[in-house]
Formats: structure tokens, C-alpha cells, sequence
């Protein structure tokens, strides 16, 4: 069998995680322009899912300042065997469509700043 | 570099035979204890170049007095085959990875190491020691600085308190700009810095040791209490996230900044040259 079949390509501008389930795991470069962004219910869910089936990895998402949920598309390279496919393995995936992919320069201008450092 | 060099260090054939070279085997014990552990969680030992020369950096720190005993947490962020083998503790706790992926993470060559991206993902880990308000250090090897330009910043490593800022510990950096505090609140500016090791180390309640760019200096800042047991890497608690590529970071007492920049520097040269 040849090894050289190209698989095929993820859409351009996916609108949630439900689409990308027959592409992944999707290449990092691809993920790292994603943002992936959901609410507190999701994020409550996804902390019950890996507090349920500890690693050493955390799909760990910050609040951003709208008070959405987001992690870094790139995890979807790392899923659904890789990193974190533990905790992935233990999602609803009826629910990946309650996901939105932003892109992430959309989703950095929506991080809180940090504080600033002493003059 | 020699074919053997090449061969796993677990290898039968790994310390030589005829026609492959020869060469020593790591005999410390704590570092084949180390490259065993890393060895599990990479699937495979690593190449008998970074092996020996892990060895000879554990040597190394032993070779003066006190150095290695100083560092409770520890990770060397290049040399593993994969990430998983990376975030095997030299000392201390494993890290907890918050949001790092495989791609994030380059072996060797000559900017090793594991690469923040400046928003979310850091390493996090207990620190197994209670901190100490005057006997700290944190030390770093930033193989590529941040591309934050000031005001911007990038916290590389940080243990801070609960609330409050007294006996915040951190490095800092932006593409200009230097900014360390150990043990204490205010904080100081070095108008410059570089990669390699930057390291903060104290011993004394009235000032503390900063190394950057092989250079130490004496920073005169009171010590004003301890931080809480949690340490983040690549980020501090306020939400400064790091986006440069650190090869190593330790944390735990004071100890001599200059001895292990020479020890980490060389580890780092070494394994880059090896894989």
C-alpha cells in the first residue's frame, strides 16, 4: 500500500470542533491558528472529565475578558490518541458542536492583560 | 561522532564493538536513575551522547559542594526523545502540563528546548520543598528569548504568595529588558539581557545573587517573605505568559549561580552537538 496517499485537508475556516472530527489529529500548524472557544458549562465539564482521568497533561483553558473559555487549536494535534486523548477519549462528543473555532489573534486580544511590572 | 555514540545508551553493543567505536557509559547513580525514568516515558534511552552527557552533568553538580543538594525541582527541557520523556523530573515532582503539545518541543540542535506560545500554555508543579525566605534560587536556560518588546514581558518562571507581593520569586524577560525578584516585592530592572542561563540566587536577608549573560552581579533588595508551594513555568499567577524556548529550569536553595550556568551551559552545548 502506498505511503504516500495524501489525507485529506481540514476545511479553511471551520466553524466548530464538530467538523474536525474526520481530521484529526490535524497538523500543529494548522491547529496553531485556531483558538477554540466555549462556555462555562463546557469548561466545568472539561475539568470533571480530566479530574475523573488525571495525566500529566491539562487541556487547561484561561477566561477571556467576554468570560468564555478557550484553548490553543494546536491540542487537536495531540487528539484523539495522542497527549490528551485521555481525557478527550471521555467527551461528550455530541457536544463538539458547542466548540467555536476563532481565530487565535481573535481570541489573544480577548486575554486579560497581566499585571504590569514596577516603573 | 562516533556510531556508538548514536546507539541508545541501554544498548548491549552501546559502550563499544569492533567496528562501531567505544566509549564510556554514564555511572552516576542518580543520573542513570534519571535516564532510566526517561527512558520509560520516552519508550526508548536516548542516544549514548546525551546519556553521557546527562552524567556528566549530574558530576558536575556533585563535583561542587552543595549544588545539587540546592536544587529541589528540575527539569532539563531537551535531550528526551519526546516530550513526555522531557517533563521527567531530574529533581522534585513532575510538572503538570498545562496546554503544551509534541510539536512545541525541539530535542536538540542549537535552540533546544520547549517553546511557550505567550498566552496560555505554562508547566506547573509543587515545589517539594518549603520555601525559604533568605536560601532560593530559580534558574532558567533560555535558549530563544521572548519576542516581547517592552512594556511587554514574558515570566519565565515564577513562585509567587497566595496574595499579596512580599517574597514574590520570578525571572523575567522582554527583548531589552531583564526583571528579577527573589524572595521579595519591588523587584529589579537590568537594562539588557541574553540567553543562556539567567539565574537568581539568595542567601542573605539584606540582597541577592542575579547571573545573566555569564555575568553575576549583587542586587541590594530586602528579603520580605516566602511564596506559596506552587511553581509555574512559563508563566507567573497575574497572567504573564512566557514565549521563549527554555533547554532547563531549576528551583530550590541558594546555591552557586556561577557553578551551575557552567554545569547547564555545558550540558545544553553538549546535547545540541549530540541529537
Amino acid at each position: 500500500m502506498p505511503d504516500d496517499i495524501e489525507r485529506p485537508q481540514p476545511p479553511a475556516s471551520p466553524q466548530t470542533v464538530a467538523e474536525l472530527l474526520p481530521y484529526l489529529p490535524v497538523s500543529a500548524d494548522y491547529g496553531r491558528q485556531w483558538a477554540l472557544v466555549f462556555g462555562d458549562e463546557l469548561a466545568e465539564r472539561l475539568a470533571e472529565v480530566q479530574a475523573a482521568h488525571p495525566t500529566q497533561h491539562w487541556a487547561r483553558p484561561v477566561q477571556l475578558t467576554d468570560g468564555r473559555h478557550m484553548l490553543c487549536g494546536d491540542l487537536l494535534s495531540e487528539v484523539p490518541s495522542g497527549l490528551y486523548g485521555v481525557g478527550f477519549q471521555h467527551l461528550d462528543a455530541s457536544r463538539f458542536d458547542e466548540i467555536s473555532i476563532v481565530p487565535w489573534a481573535e481570541a489573544v486580544a480577548l486575554l486579560p492583560q497581566p499585571d504590569t511590572l514596577p516603573e | 561522532m562516533s556510531l556508538a555514540a548514536k546507539l541508545p545508551w541501554t544498548h548491549r553493543f552501546a559502550g563499544g564493538y569492533g567496528g562501531i567505536g567505544s566509549q564510556p557509559l554514564p555511572t552516576d547513580a542518580d543520573a542513570i536513575d534519571y535516564l532510566s525514568r526517561m527512558a520509560t516515558a520516552d519508550g526508548a534511552g536516548v542516544e549514548t551522547g546525551v546519556a553521557v552527557a546527562v552524567d556528566a552533568f549530574f558530576r558536575g553538580l556533585k563535583a561542587t559542594p552543595g549544588l545539587f543538594d540546592a536544587i529541589k525541582a528540575s527539569c532539563i527541557l531537551c535531550g528526551a526523545r519526546t516530550l513526555n520523556g522531557a517533563l521527567v523530573p531530574m529533581a522534585g515532582a513532575a510538572p503538570a502540563n498545562n496546554n503544551f503539545i509534541s510539536d512545541d518541543y525541539t530535542r536538540g540542535g542549537a535552540t533546544p528546548g520547549l517553546k511557550g506560545n505567550g498566552s496560555n500554555k505554562r508547566l506547573s508543579q509543587a515545589n517539594p520543598a518549603t520555601p525559604l525566605q533568605n536560601s532560593a534560587h530559580q534558574a532558567i536556560y533560555l535558549s530563544a528569548n521572548s519576542a516581547f518588546a517592552a512594556p511587554s514581558e514574558a515570566t519565565h518562571i515564577a513562585e509567587w504568595p497566595t496574595s499579596g507581593t512580599a517574597g514574590r520569586t520570578q525571572i523575567t524577560t522582554n527583548t531589552s529588558q531583564t526583571f528579577t525578584r527573589c524572595r521579595e516585592t519591588t523587584g529589579s530592572y537590568l537594562g539588557s539581557t541574553s540567553v543562556g542561563v539567567i539565574g537568581i540566587s539568595r542567601s542573605d536577608p539584606a540582597d541577592y545573587v542575579r547571573r545573566v549573560g555569564q555575568a553575576s552581579e549583587t542586587i541590594t533588595e530586602t528579603s520580605t517573605g516566602t511564596p506559596e508551594q506552587v511553581v509555574y513555568v512559563f508563566n507567573n499567577s497575574s497572567g504573564s505568559y512566557s514565549d521563549a524556548r527554555l533547554a532547563f529550569y531549576s528551583i530550590g536553595e541558594s546555591l552557586d549561580l556561577e557553578a551551575l550556568d557552567e554545569a547547564v551551559s555545558t550540558l545544553v552545548t553538549a546535547i545540541g552537538a549530540a541529537v
